[in-house]
């Protein structure tokens, strides 16, 4: 435990300035974005009424109706997957850079005193816990976001509207609901587990015994998935709500192996 | 003694990298692995160390298998260039049981490093002076040591050849992968030759002198010249 925690620790030293930059230039943007989006909107208005000569009523019709919440926090959708992708682009970064960086520090890691597992363990809670800090900060500037919209709108402007409800993509992030941030959290988990899976692949074996690996792994889950659903859809053997449970086995069990892959990867295979 | 028996490793299309090697280490001796480049001599260490795989082979110390009783010191920086050379030192004393703070702070005298110096920023001979400090201040009974004086300067190489002739080599097995054979030659106890990853000879560098009246250099040259 105490090993792991070092590790944690170091891990998250190592990222945290490249992580807070890529955080903060998110956050920035996204301030940037919703204030433009208002006042690109308000100017659109000024400029119909004074070029067609237009009512602020007809100018707003012409734009269809008065800006949403969900049109001012368009450019959100963008900003969240630039986060995701940085969280995979990082999910490969904290393997490679040990052993492709200046200094060769996967040396040291694997010759560590103590089960290997650790390692994986460290680098799997860093990336999650830099991905429960995405969701905070989007969190926080979604709430914060709202508050600017209906200060620098102007009543008559604004369409009166919850947070959530508009946009596909705060709706997918911002949620109250425990079980959904669970499962954001669970989904991040898998795909990390399996870029981890990629890259102990890629430096255990060749390259082409390395892809040919990752295909037969990938194709573990997508075939067996694709011959479910097409048996679902084909046959009504199982309700939806146990459907939903013969995917929910199958994602679990995949999991099962993919962990266990990573461990057996990193304990018997992995070389420098 | 640290025994090596029957490694045997390949890879891929490259079959018999290590075809077959077993040789051992014995304490308080200066053991040194011979051979051209890409002979397979840091392939040796790195699967003696368990940081490559290899297909069969046991490595063993007093018929046990004991890794914690090994360390290995790679020719390249294995601490993350941010840390400074105390903040290091520091790590590896809270992962290592076994290490020895008052090594570690001779050695930090000796060398003349300065705790404070970011590790990327240390010239190619302090790097190697950082791995040689954690190594032996890691305290452990056997020490496999791959190319420690190549690319460095004369001071530097002389400083690691005392330390090679010191107190700290008391009751420690070493084994050392080098090119630089004339500076460490009247240090060495045994040298093992090897080609195309197979041992081709073993010999006692004492046995080698009397017997062929050769220097390990040139016997070297006279093996692989053969």
């Amino acid at each position: 435990m105490k090993k792991f925690l070092m590790l944690s620790n170091e891990e998250i030293k190592r990222s945290l300035k490249l992580y807070m930059t890529i955080l903060i230039t998110l956050v920035i943007i996204e301030i940037t974005s919703i204030m433009y989006q208002i006042l690109h909107y308000q100017s659109k208005i000024e400029d119909l009424m004074q070029k067609e000569r237009l009512t602020e009523m007809q100018a707003v019709e012409q734009l269809n109706g008065p800006l949403t919440f969900g049109d001012a926090t368009n450019y959100f959708k963008y900003m969240i997957t630039l986060g995701i992708m940085f969280t995979i682009l990082y999910a490969f970064q904290i393997w490679y850079r040990d052993w492709y960086g200046e200094s060769k520090y996967i040396y040291r890691l694997l010759m560590l005193p103590g089960k290997r597992i650790t390692i994986l363990f460290s680098k799997l809670t860093t990336v999650l816990i830099f991905v429960c800090g995405f969701l905070g900060i989007q969190w926080v500037i979604i709430l914060l976001s709202h508050p600017l919209y209906k200060w620098l709108l102007p009543d008559h402007l604004q369409v009166a509207s919850k947070i959530t409800g508009e946009s596909a993509a705060i709706n997918m992030l911002y949620t109250f609901n425990v079980i959904d941030t669970f499962v954001i959290l669970a989904l991040a988990l898998f795909v990390i587990t399996m870029i981890f899976l990629f890259v102990l692949t890629e430096r255990s074996y060749r390259k082409g015994k390395a892809l040919l690996t990752i295909a037969r792994d990938v194709a573990l889950l997508i075939v067996p998935f694709i011959a479910l659903r097409y048996v679902f859809d084909a046959t009504s053997i199982l309700v939806p709500n146990q459907q939903v449970f013969v995917y929910l086995s199958f994602i679990l069990a995949y999991f099962a192996y993919v962990s266990w892959k990573c461990i057996q990867l990193l304990n018997h295979k992995v070389s420098i | 003694m640290l025994e090596v028996r029957g490694l045997q490793k390949s890879y891929g299309q490259k079959k018999n990298v290590l075809n077959d090697v077993s040789f051992t280490v014995p304490l308080n001796q200066l053991t040194c692995l011979i051979g051209l480049n890409g002979e397979g001599k840091s392939t040796i260490l790195k699967a003696i160390i368990g940081l490559i795989p290899v297909e069969a082979g046991t490595i063993t110390i007093d018929g046990e298998k004991k890794q914690e009783c090994i360390t290995f010191v790679p020719d390249l920086s294995t601490m993350p260039s941010y840390m400074s050379v105390g903040e290091a030192i520091a790590y590896m004393r809270d992962y290592y049981p076994d290490w020895d703070p008052q090594v570690a702070d001779e050695l930090l005298g000796f060398f003349k490093l300065v705790p404070t110096d970011r590790i990327g920023n240390l010239s190619k001979g302090n790097k190697a002076k950082v791995n040689l400090l954690i190594g032996f201040a890691m305290n452990r009974p056997y020490l496999l040591l791959d190319e420690p004086l190549a690319g460095i300067d004369l001071f530097t190489k002389e400083q690691i050849a005392w330390i090679f002739s010191s107190h700290y080599m008391e009751g420690k097995g070493i084994l050392m992968t080098t090119h630089e054979i004339a500076e460490v030659e009247h240090l060495i106890d045994r040298v093992i030759f090897l080609q195309n990853g197979t041992i081709i000879q073993e010999e006692d560098s004492e046995e080698m002198r009397e017997l062929y009246g050769k220097s390990v250099q040139d016997r070297m040259r006279e093996v692989y010249q053969t």
